[in-house]
C-alpha cells in the first residue's frame, strides 16, 4: 500500500469490525484502578459539521456540527454533555483559530487573547450530540470510558474534510486560517497561479 | 499618577493645559498600560462626566457627535444608522457589548490607530473634529488629523470636543465592511468604508472609499475616474482593483502583506 | 502612604467603601484587594477575557482595564450583589441547573454580561444572546449551556 500511494494514487479504503476489547488495566494511578480502566477503554467518535465558506476572503464559519460518542456507559449526562460541547467548540478553535506562534527567539509573538483566536459566544455553532453506549469489557466504573478528549479530535478533521470538499483540496495545515484557506483555494500553496 | 474628575470643560482644558492626559472609558488609555505599550500618564483628568461631550445633534447641515459619546450609543442612534449608516456599522462592530458601552468616537479619533473601525467610515463621510483648548478653538478635516500610527496633528493640550459629519446628500448611502476572523472581540484585519452619492440618471455624482489596517493612517482610495460611470459589477471589481493598488500594507501575526491587499479590494466591493 | 495615595470612596452593590489608594489601581484589584470582595475574577488582565466583568450604572465594564477612581460616585455592582439573602439570582440558578458551569472560572463574568443584556434587551434573540456574551470567553463549556441558561433566565425575568 505504501508502495501505491508513493507512487502518487489515491488510496481510498473503508470498512468496519468489532471493537477491540480494553486491555487489562491494573496499576494505581493516582485516581485508583478504575479510573486507568476508563482511560484506556477505546472509544469512538464521528462528528458532522456543516460549515460556509467565504470563497473571496478564506473565512469560515462553523454552522452546525453533529457529535456522536462512544464513551461507554454516561453516568452523567449533564457532564459528559459538556465536556462534549466544549471540546467541539476548542476543536474548531484549533480547526480554524488558535494557533500559537513563535518569534526567533522563541518567544510566543501571539501570548494574549486578541491575537490567540478562541471562539466567542457569537462564534458558537448548533451542537447536536448523540451518545452511543456500547458495553465494553473491563472499561471503567459501570462500563463508562473516558470522553474529554475525544470530541477535541474529531472536529478539526471534520471541518477540514468539509473544506476540502469545497474547494477541491485539502488545507494541510492546522489552523485552517482565513489566509491558508484562500491560499489553499487559488492553489498558491502548489505553486499555482498567484 | 495624578488623578482628578472634571466636572466642566474648562477644568478639563485648564488640566490638559498643565500636562494632564484626557481619560474617557480607559480602553485603549488603560488596556495600552496593562499591555506594558506604554505606562499610565503621570497626570490624568477623567473626561466622561462632561455633559458637553455627550449630546449627538443634528442640523440642516450636518451632525454633530460629542467626543464622549460610546460606540453602543453611536450603533443605535437613529441620526445615525439613518443617514450615517456607516459609522453606525464601524460602531457595532468594536470589540465587545463592554468596549462598545465605555469606549467613545472621540477616544477611537485620537487614538489615531490605523486599526480604528470608526475611522474609515468617518473619511468617507467627510468628518471633522473640533478641538478645544485654553488659547482657543480650531477644526481639522480627520484625513489632516492622523498623520501615523497613533499619532495626531494636535498639541498636548487640545480635547477634540465633538465630531461634525456635514449631513450627506440625497441618494447618498454609505456602509463599512470589516474582515474578522470570529464574529466578536476582533480587530480589523483589514476593513473598507464606502459613501456613494447617485445622481439624477443612476450614475456615480461620487464616491469615497477609505481602507482600515493597510496603511500607517486609514487610507483613501483615489477614485476620480469612476465619477459619471454607472455602479455596475465592472465599476466594483474597478473599485476592487484601486483599492488592493492602492493599500500598502504590512505583514503581521494576523495577516500577510498580499493577503490584506486581496482581502481590502473585496472588503472595498462588498455590500 | 506615598504621595499619589487618593481616599475615595466606592460604592458597591450598594454599600459603600472608603479606601485610600493609588489612583492608577484598577477597580478589579480595588474590590478584590480592598474591599475583599473575590468573587470578580482576574482572567487575562486585558481587557480580552470578561472575566472581570462588572456592572457600572447597571453597564458591564472591564474592571481590568478601568481606573478605581474613575468609579468613584458611580454604582458597581459585582457578582456578590446579585444574591438576595439565600436566594440565588435567576441566572445564577441557571446556569448551575444548565450545566453551564465547569472550571467555573468565566462564570461571574458571564452571569454579569447577562444581567447587562437582558436589562436592555428583556427578550433576547438566540443571536442578541450570543452577542451579548461575545466579550466573555469560556474555554470549557462551548457556551450551549450558558446561551441556555440566559435564555431560561429572560423567560422568568420577562415582563
Amino acid at each position: 500500500m505504501a508502495g501505491i500511494a508513493a507512487g502518487g494514487e489515491l488510496l481510498l479504503g473503508h470498512g468496519s469490525g468489532t471493537p477491540p476489547s480494553a486491555p487489562e488495566a491494573v496499576g494505581v494511578t493516582c485516581v485508583g484502578d478504575q479510573g486507568l480502566a476508563a482511560w484506556v477503554a477505546p472509544q469512538f467518535s464521528c462528528h458532522a459539521v456543516r460549515v460556509r465558506l467565504d470563497r473571496e476572503t478564506g473565512v469560515v464559519r462553523v454552522l452546525e456540527v453533529s457529535a456522536a460518542h462512544d464513551s461507554g456507559t454516561i453516568i452523567n449526562p449533564i457532564g459528559a454533555t459538556g465536556q462534549v460541547q466544549g471540546g467541539v467548540l476548542m476543536g474548531i478553535g484549533q480547526a480554524l483559530t488558535e494557533g500559537t506562534r513563535y518569534r526567533d527567539d522563541a518567544r510566543q509573538q501571539n501570548a494574549g487573547l486578541l491575537e490567540y483566536k478562541l471562539q466567542t459566544a457569537a462564534d458558537a455553532p448548533q451542537i447536536q450530540i448523540e451518545f452511543v453506549e456500547v458495553p465494553t469489557a473491563n472499561a471503567g466504573p459501570s462500563g463508562a470510558k473516558g470522553i474529554a478528549e475525544a470530541p477535541n479530535v474529531a472536529t478539526p478533521a471534520a471541518i477540514a474534510n468539509a473544506l476540502a470538499k469545497l474547494i477541491g483540496r485539502p488545507v494541510r495545515q492546522l489552523p485552517m486560517t482565513a489566509e491558508r484557506v484562500w491560499e489553499t483555494a487559488i492553489g498558491a500553496d502548489e505553486g499555482g497561479v498567484q | 499618577m495624578q488623578f482628578s474628575i472634571a466636572t466642566t470643560l474648562d477644568e478639563a482644558l485648564d488640566a490638559l493645559a498643565t500636562g494632564a492626559c484626557p481619560i474617557a472609558g480607559g480602553t485603549d488609555l488603560v488596556v495600552a498600560a496593562r499591555h506594558g505599550k506604554a505606562p499610565l500618564p503621570d497626570s490624568v483628568v477623567a473626561i466622561d462626566r462632561l455633559s458637553e461631550l455627550q449630546t449627538i445633534s443634528s442640523t440642516a447641515d450636518a451632525t454633530i457627535i460629542g467626543a464622549g459619546v460610546t460606540h453602543a450609543r453611536l450603533m443605535t442612534n437613529d441620526a445615525v444608522t439613518g443617514a450615517l449608516a456607516g459609522l453606525a456599522d464601524a460602531s457595532a462592530l468594536v470589540g465587545s457589548p463592554a468596549t462598545r458601552n465605555l469606549g467613545t468616537l472621540g477616544g477611537n479619533v485620537m487614538n489615531a490607530s490605523p486599526a480604528m473601525d470608526t475611522g474609515a467610515p468617518l473619511v468617507v463621510l467627510n468628518a471633522s473634529v473640533t478641538l478645544r483648548s485654553t488659547r482657543g478653538e480650531r477644526s481639522l478635516p480627520v484625513a489632516e488629523l492622523w498623520v501615523g500610527p497613533g499619532q495626531t496633528a494636535t498639541r498636548p493640550d487640545e480635547l477634540c470636543t465633538v465630531i461634525v459629519i456635514p449631513t450627506p446628500r440625497v441618494r447618498s448611502g454609505s456602509a463599512y465592511v470589516r474582515l474578522e476572523y470570529r464574529r466578536a472581540m476582533e480587530i480589523a484585519v483589514v476593513g473598507a468604508a464606502a459613501a456613494i452619492t447617485l445622481g439624477d440618471d443612476g450614475s456615480i455624482e461620487a464616491l469615497a472609499v477609505a481602507l482600515t489596517a493597510v496603511g500607517p493612517t486609514i487610507l483613501s482610495v483615489e477614485l476620480a475616474e469612476l465619477v459619471g460611470h454607472p455602479m455596475t459589477p465592472e465599476t466594483l471589481e474597478r473599485v476592487a482593483t484601486l483599492a488592493s493598488t492602492q493599500s500598502t500594507p504590512i505583514s503581521d501575526g494576523r495577516a500577510s502583506d498580499r493577503y490584506r491587499r486581496h482581502a481590502v479590494g473585496i472588503m472595498a466591493k462588498r455590500r | 502612604m506615598t504621595s499619589d495615595q487618593q481616599a475615595i470612596t466606592l460604592s458597591v452593590n450598594g454599600v459603600t467603601y472608603p479606601v485610600t489608594i493609588s489612583p492608577a489601581r484598577n477597580l478589579l484589584s480595588v474590590i478584590r484587594s480592598e474591599i475583599g470582595l473575590t468573587g470578580t475574577k482576574e482572567g487575562c488582565d486585558d481587557c480580552e477575557c470578561g472575566a472581570c466583568m462588572v456592572l457600572l450604572d447597571g453597564q458591564p465594564v472591564n474592571s481590568c482595564s478601568f481606573l478605581a477612581a474613575q468609579a468613584e460616585g458611580r454604582s458597581v455592582t459585582t457578582i456578590e450583589g446579585l444574591v438576595q439573602g439565600e436566594q440565588l439570582h435567576p441566572m445564577q440558578r441557571n446556569i448551575l441547573d444548565e450545566g453551564g458551569v465547569q472550571c467555573g472560572f468565566c462564570t461571574p463574568g458571564m452571569i454579569m454580561s447577562t444581567c447587562a443584556l437582558l436589562e436592555r434587551c428583556p427578550r433576547p434573540t438566540d443571536d442578541e444572546i450570543q452577542i451579548g456574551l461575545s466579550g466573555n470567553l469560556c474555554r470549557c463549556t462551548g457556551y450551549a449551556t450558558i446561551i441556555a441558561a440566559v435564555r431560561r433566565t429572560a423567560e422568568e425575568l420577562a415582563p
